[in-house]
């Protein structure tokens, strides 16, 4: 729960959004990353920071030289999103199953709907 | 599915649309699940219930006597045999979802689409003051997210 709060914060932010869906293509510079989304490069570099503590974001390639470093998307936080929501529709898919065993016995015991 | 920004189930029930409607609001007690996630408060939940109309709580009672409980959320529409719209609060955190139930007559009973959405519009817990944009419910997010995975072999 709490590193779903910490995804959803993350995202919450819209040039951060926009880093991920750009992402989504494939690795890129931080420097491609901040052009396409039209944002200043220490900008650009505070939100990959917020990216990379959530963990949704890795760098890649090389370490010394910010420049020369790659990011992309890490998939962890993106399946707990995910498994959450499957949580959420197991659950009323449940409650929803119970429903009807109760309105059929029930309909039943008056003779029918 | 839960693909989206919504969770979506259904169920095809063999009575009629007006009776399922019935059934779900006023006998809720009789036939929901109880179970760890199932309750705000499971040591304290005795009942759960519908204040039927608009406006009316979707409650989880903790007290028969002095009606103390904790409200899952209010009754947005209530249209007996039809549909019902309901707020939905999330567990430790105060975000507001939202339940849609739609009841849809079949030829043998109804077919009942529970419908709970708003995921990609909730404030995050920790967020700063400065996202409020995301409350607005810009189109975003959890799309991605069913995208990406179906992307990237697991």
């Amino acid at each position: 729960m709490k590193d779903v709060d910490a995804t959803l914060s993350a995202l919450a932010d819209p040039t951060r959004r926009q880093v991920v869906d750009l992402l989504r293509t494939g690795p890129r510079r931080a420097g491609e990353l901040a052009a396409s989304a039209e944002t200043s490069a220490p900008a650009m570099s505070r939100h990959l920071r917020v990216l990379r503590a959530t963990g949704l974001v890795e760098a890649a390639g090389v370490d010394d030289d910010a420049r020369l470093r790659v990011y992309r998307l890490r998939r962890e936080p993106f399946v707990a999103l995910q498994a959450w929501l499957d949580q959420v529709e197991a659950f009323w898919g449940e409650q929803l199953g119970a429903f009807k065993a109760h309105a059929e016995r029930r309909s039943r015991r008056k003779g029918g709907a | 599915m839960s693909s989206t920004d919504s969770v979506t189930t259904s169920v095809e029930v063999a009575v009629d649309p007006t009776t399922a409607f019935e059934v779900f609001t006023e006998e809720i007690d009789a036939w929901y699940q109880r179970g760890p996630h199932s309750w705000k408060n499971p040591e304290r939940a005795v009942a759960i219930r519908f204040e039927p109309g608009v406006g009316g709580r979707w409650i989880e009672v903790w007290d028969e006597e002095t009606g103390e409980g904790y409200d899952f959320g209010r009754i947005k529409a209530w249209e007996p045999g039809k549909r019902l719209l309901l707020d939905y609060l999330i567990h430790d955190g105060g975000h507001v979802t939202e339940v849609e139930v739609r009841f849809e007559p079949t030829e043998g009973g109804t077919r009942v689409m529970l419908e709970h959405r708003g995921w990609d519009a909730l404030p995050p817990a920790v967020a700063a003051a400065g996202v409020a944009n995301v409350q607005k419910g810009e189109p975003v997010l959890l799309g991605w997210f069913a995208e990406y995975l179906e992307k990237e072999p697991r």
